[in-house]
């Protein structure tokens, strides 16, 4: 936030120092601060959204030190001295690259509300399971509630994002045995 | 062009533009818009009491608090908003109101009592605790029976009863048939109510140009046109200056297509108080407060021949639509669409239904994605799976036999719905051959079970209205719904196309299915098409997305406005040419004369010479400019078809279900973007799954709110839902532009009766069948050990 | 929905905590993963004064495995115990009731202490470690007191945890070679909150230990029904068997506060609770079978 409201508890601040999306931050922040209003409203990443703020809906899932997290049930002061990403800092990831360029092929999205967590949840399912069948990917994707696509589509992605993943690391591994 | 020209955009399974900027994170929903400077943050305190009367509302504790800034009460207000008011007194209507702050009367746990203002949302929701309501309680009503019973305590004591609208209508010679039945089944089908769960919650913000007194008001809205509307009544202010932006929404279902008292207290506070006010919805407010949907009750009874004929059906439906009726849908949505709605692939001559809204202190309840057409076919197959084991017929054959056959089209129903084409045949053989029904049957032993589980298989046969237009709202009575659809398609002075249409989008591709039809009449790539929707600026009148209504209606107010450019640049390209009109062909971005690449001009060039930017001149008589705003108004009613055919399996000791097997084979005539119908299909399938297994709003007998989180109302999750298989076929609607028919509600419409059928089936030989949803795994269990009745 | 203002009191070390944790009010709560804890939060159904933050404790980070026994410090994830091969090797029970616990993003976060002090009746945990025979932890300023798993839940998110104490640890006994564990639930969706669940751990020693949850407050050890188990007949799920699990169930469940919601009727959950036995019962069987085999 821009402005600094004359709340009572303005006394209370924390220096928060944080790393997001590779970007060192040092922000003061109330300790109710939730992580989610951190991104959102301090530093305007906007991509996480909130869906229900008590931890059922998935959408405001993002990374903390790499592994996936709720941010509306994480204060932003508990993130002090690790390292967060949000949907925005997924750019040159390249399962979040595939994963991406699944869903925009698969019609895996449609309001796109949920979608950021989506990402965040398969990005963690295919960095631990490179290969999954298709109810390790549903029960994988069982804390994230989409609306709006059935998870037709979104489970029919990551199946997708795998197997292109899979090529690619086939592909690679072909260059270096002709090497 | 509608009929056998090929199609080069239209019917492709084009990705949708939409993407990249969803999935990068850089969608703008409501609370993603940048803050606008000195915004005031406004939380609302809803009533904890379903019914009473507010003897004081004590807000000096929270004007204490640092960071508020006002707090309004009704009382305070006092009659400076006027009350929303849905239906007129006509017949079988009575007007009730709905106070945007009540001041004396609470209704449901959730009207709002009291809103803050403050400079931080958290400081918002500190000042709600501090406000002290004295409430006198009073005795509410919450469930059908109650309310309609003598001496019922009224929710609107204005009108008598607690009955704002009936209707009844019988078919001549209906007793006749009746009594000439050889069998007559009958039963008693309920839902329990439902809520959408759009993943984004409600939200708006309110901005003011103090000096010019006009209002931009961002809102999670599927009716920009229409919120402007009521705006510009209950302020009082002129729609000239009220701009309304429905911004990236995520998701609708119908709940959003109705006017909420938070957008009109936004845009008032905002005007008041010389700022920026935003009003963030979070699930709580979500749950207690946006409209729910399918607290019905159907009693429906089927008169048939010996053979199997279908003679004659009475449905009597009352729906509990909770306090309010709600603008601009009104009190009779759902009980009017639940007789409309019943007679659908079947054929049948006689009909006999009466259909009222009941009124509750509970939330009022408007449309939701099939409206009551998931419980209407629910009824109806039900019956048809009763009549089967009375008949001793087999439920397959009664449904082939009963099924409007192609040849019985232009048809028009029991309940006065006409009809241009239904292909209930071929979509039932697709769906049988897609999901193997004969091996299913083969290998389902006759108790229909497989080590601890009960299998069975059910194939539902639905219709979906879609795609109405001004004159199908005129005779429901929705007098507040215009209907029509309008599009603007102008060609920029660089030759670039940009489009307005009179809708918003929550997701259902309209910005690419739509450039998917512009780009067909200018023959530019879709891609090269910008689209936008939800701004009451930038585009003409229309109705807004609900009803299945896209595709067809905005859709045609698409092809109606760019066939009218098209038709201008061919006149200045044949003009320029020196060639006739109708040897120009619009292909690559350019006008032509058909198959001579050399003799062309650019878009760019015609853009130009259309804006005087070109030392060619216009030709004579040609007006300056190159766009076209045009509307669309279909007649009547397009219906779409579909047969759902689900295996399920039950596991016999804990009585849960879960569905197996998914297919659909579904008709919505011309499809624009095949991809995009398959994601509206199996969003609404799952959602029928929602309704058909585990949703449900519960009230106590108190009328408080047990559901109001998402641990208590619970949506279907991933592993849930199966995948879904799809057959389209494809027969174009002689009745709209381009052939198109709506598909947006047929998923949800066709998954509630296919699940319960499938279940139907698997509980076979236990006497049981399915009457009331959802078919919860203690509802389930408790027929499994129940002793089949004497039927 | 979001929490109201509390005070925030960052712990470097267990002492640390403790003497913070003496410091403050009664109303004063620890904060580990928050998940069970931020929700009511955020609804203001609980609105602690101050929250004492271990997340930098990391000697209450590790999971020990000495003595026959594994303990998990306060700060340990449970995803941290769901993927430990010894936790996976050695209370395969625990790693499998830690897989059935939310989802991964809350997994990440959320703890195995926290789970269990936050004792939900519908949670699989608590019931693990009751059949278990799980000892809790309980430290204050200047003590530390023992207390067992069936001695510790009180209640539908209720223990015997007092005011500035907090549950620095858990430890579960090793399960021996040969033993045999079941654990079966059923809830509204495949992947939900358990209506019923049980819990079955059966030790070579012809010792089996049930307890239930989701039907009671608390997690309820079945004593009856463990009678009964070793008489059994190896083939579960025929008629008679079921009928004799329903007795003994019925038995157990005595004058006991069934839980009875919206969701499922006290009647729904018992009567599920006695085929779940039957299948956490042949579960234990076959493993502790498979066990001697290998």
């Amino acid at each position: 936030m821009t402005d600094t409201p004359p709340d009572a508890n303005a006394a209370d601040r924390r220096l928060l120092r944080t790393t997001v999306n590779g970007i060192a931050r040092q922000e003061l922040v109330e300790p109710r601060m939730l992580l989610s209003d951190f991104l959102r409203r301090t530093l305007h990443l906007t991509g996480t959204h909130v869906g229900c703020a008590h931890g059922v809906c998935g959408c405001c899932t993002v990374l903390v030190d790499g592994a996936t997290a709720r941010a509306c049930l994480t204060f932003a002061v508990q993130v002090q001295d690790r390292e967060v990403q949000s949907v925005e800092g997924l750019g040159e990831d390249p399962i979040a690259a595939a994963l991406r360029a699944s869903f925009h092929e698969c019609h895996a999205l449609q309001c796109g509300y949920c979608t950021p967590g989506f990402l965040m949840a398969a990005r963690q399912l295919l960095s631990e399971t490179p290969e999954p069948d298709e109810e390790t990917i549903r029960v994988a994707l069982s804390g994230n509630i989409c609306r709006c696509t059935g998870y037709v589509n979104i489970v029919r992605a990551v199946r997708h994002a795998a197997d292109s993943l899979a090529a690619a690391r086939d592909q690679q591994q072909g260059l270096s045995d002709a090497r | 062009m509608p009929g056998n020209a090929p199609f080069r955009h239209i019917g492709r399974p084009m990705p949708r533009t939409e993407d990249a900027r969803l999935l990068a994170g850089g969608a703008a929903f409501v609370d993603d818009l940048p803050e606008l400077p000195g915004t005031l943050h406004m939380a609302c305190m809803r009533s904890p009491v379903a019914h009473g009367r507010i003897r004081e509302i004590d807000t000096s504790g929270a004007l204490g608090l640092p960071g508020v800034h006002a707090v309004l009460t009704g009382a305070e207000l006092g009659d400076r908003i006027a009350p929303m008011v849905a239906d007129r007194d006509k017949a079988g209507f009575r007007e009730t109101r709905r106070d945007i702050l009540p001041a004396d009367t609470v209704r449901f746990v959730g009207d709002t009592i009291a809103v803050v203002l403050a400079d931080d949302p958290y400081v918002a929701e500190d000042a709600l605790s501090l406000i002290v309501a004295d409430i006198e309680e009073l005795e509410p009503v919450v469930a059908i029976d109650a309310a309609l019973a003598d001496g019922a305590v009224l929710v609107h004591p204005e009108i008598g009863d607690n009955i704002p609208f009936s209707i009844a209508q019988t078919t001549e010679g209906f007793e006749a048939a009746f009594a000439a039945a050889a069998a007559v089944v009958s039963d008693v089908f309920t839902s329990t109510r439902l809520a959408g769960v759009a993943m984004e919650p409600r939200g708006c913000v309110a901005q003011v140009d103090v000096g010019l007194d006009s209002l931009t008001l961002w809102s999670s809205t599927q009716v920009p046109h229409l919120l402007r509307l009521a705006i510009a009544e209950l302020l009082d202010w002129p729609e000239s200056r009220l701009r309304v932006i429905a911004p990236d929404v995520g998701g609708g279902f119908g709940p959003k297509a109705h006017v909420y008292p938070e957008e009109i207290l936004c845009a008032y506070l905002a005007r008041r108080h010389g700022r920026p006010v935003k009003w963030i919805g979070d699930r709580q407010d979500d749950f207690l407060t946006t409209t729910h949907a399918r607290d019905s009750r159907f009693a429906v009874e089927m008169a048939l021949s010996a053979d199997g004929d279908i003679l004659a059906v009475r449905n009597h439906v009352d729906v509990n639509i909770g306090a309010y009726a709600c603008f601009p849908f009104g009190a009779n949505a759902e009980a009017g669409g639940g007789a409309i709605y019943m007679p659908g692939a079947y054929r049948f001559a006689h009909y006999d239904f009466r259909a009222r809204s009941v009124m509750t202190h509970t939330a009022p309840a408007g449309v939701y994605r099939g409206v009551a057409a998931p419980v209407a076919h629910f009824a109806f197959e039900g019956l048809l799976d009763r009549a089967a084991r009375k008949l001793g017929l087999d439920p397959l054959a009664l449904r082939r036999r009963n099924l409007l056959r192609p040849d019985e089209y232009p048809h028009v129903n029991a309940a006065g719905i006409r009809s241009d084409g239904g292909s209930h045949h071929e979509c039932l053989e697709r769906a049988l051959a897609a999901i193997d029904h004969d091996g299913f049957r083969a290998a389902q032993p006759a108790d229909r079970r497989i080590g601890g589980r009960l299998v069975g298989i059910g194939v539902a046969c639905i219709t979906e209205h879609t795609g109405q237009g001004a004159s199908r709202y005129r005779t429901r009575g929705l007098l507040r719904v215009p209907g029509m659809e309008g599009a603007t398609v102008r060609i920029e002075s660089d030759g670039n196309v940009s489009v307005a249409i009179s809708q918003s989008t929550q997701g259902q591709g309209h910005l690419t299915a739509f450039a998917q039809v512009v780009a067909e009449s200018l023959g530019v790539d879709p891609e090269q098409i910008t689209v936008s929707e939800g701004d009451t600026a930038l585009s003409p009148f229309g109705s807004g997305t609900f009803a299945s209504r896209g595709a067809v209606i905005a859709g045609g107010a698409a092809y109606r406005a760019s066939q009218e450019v098209a038709a201008k640049i061919r006149r200045i390209a044949a003009h320029h040419l020196e060639v006739a009109e109708g040897d120009i062909e619009l292909v690559e971005g350019h006008a032509r004369l058909k198959g001579v690449r050399q003799m062309a001009l650019s878009l760019r060039e015609i853009a130009g010479i259309a804006h005087s930017l070109d030392p060619r001149a216009l030709p004579e008589g040609e007006e300056y400019g190159l766009e076209a705003r045009r509307f669309y108004d279909p007649p009547g009613v397009v219906l779409s078809n579909a047969v759902h055919a689900a295996c399920v399996s039950i596991d016999t000791d804990t009585g849960q279900v879960r569905v197996e097997r998914y297919v659909v084979a579904h008709d919505c005539g011309r499809i624009i973007n095949p991809l995009i119908v398959a994601g509206q299909v199996h969003g609404g399938v799952a959602q029928g799954l929602g309704q058909a297994l585990m949703e449900g709003v519960h009230y106590d007998e108190t009328g408080q709110l047990l559901t109001t989180q998402l641990l208590d109302y619970i949506v279907p999750l991933a592993a849930d839902v199966p995948d879904i298989a799809l057959c389209h076929v494809e027969t174009p609607s002689s009745d709209t532009l381009l052939g198109i028919k709506g598909a947006g509600e047929g998923g949800v419409i066709g998954a509630v009766p296919a699940i319960a059928l499938a279940v139907n089936d698997a509980l076979a030989g236990r006497g049981a069948m399915v009457s009331r949803l959802p078919l919860s795994p203690e509802y389930i269990l408790s027929l499994m050990t129940m002793p089949a009745p004497g039927r | 929905m979001r929490p109201a203002s509390f005070r925030h009191h960052p712990a470097r070390s267990v002492d640390e905590a403790l003497t913070l944790l003496a410091s403050e009010d009664e109303d004063a709560r620890i904060l580990a993963g928050g998940q069970s804890l931020v929700p009511l939060m955020n609804l203001r159904m609980a609105q602690p004064s101050a929250l004492i933050d271990i997340n930098g404790c990391d000697d209450l980070g590790r999971i020990d495995e000495a003595g026959g026994w594994i303990e998990f410090g306060a700060r340990v994830r449970q995803r941290e115990g769901e993927l430990s091969t010894a936790v996976r090797a050695r209370l395969p029970m625990v790693a499998a009731a830690l897989e059935l616990n939310g989802h991964p993003a809350t997994r990440h976060r959320g703890t195995i202490c926290g789970t269990l002090a936050h004792a939900d009746p519908s949670a699989e945990l608590p019931a693990v470690a009751v059949a278990l025979g799980a000892e809790m932890v309980l430290r204050r300023q200047g003590a530390c007191r023992i207390v067992p798993a069936e001695a510790f839940f009180l209640g539908a998110l209720e223990t015997c945890i007092e005011p500035g104490e907090m549950l620095a640890a858990v430890r579960f006994p090793v399960q021996p070679a040969r033993a045999g564990w079941g654990l079966a639930e059923t809830g509204l969706r495949r992947h939900d909150l358990a209506l019923a669940g049980i819990a079955v751990a059966m030790l070579p020693a012809g010792v089996t230990r049930i307890c239930a949850f989701g039907i009671t407050p608390e997690p309820l050890r079945l004593p009856t029904l463990e009678a009964a188990a070793d008489d059994l007949p190896r083939s579960g799920g025929t008629p008679a068997t079921q009928a004799r699990i329903a007795e003994a169930l019925a038995a157990d469940l005595e004058g006991a506060d069934l839980v009875d919601t919206l969701h499922a009727s006290a009647r729904y959950r018992q009567q599920v609770t006695a085929t779940l036995a039957a299948r956490a019962l042949a579960d234990a069987r076959q493993r502790a079978s498979q066990e001697t085999a290998t």
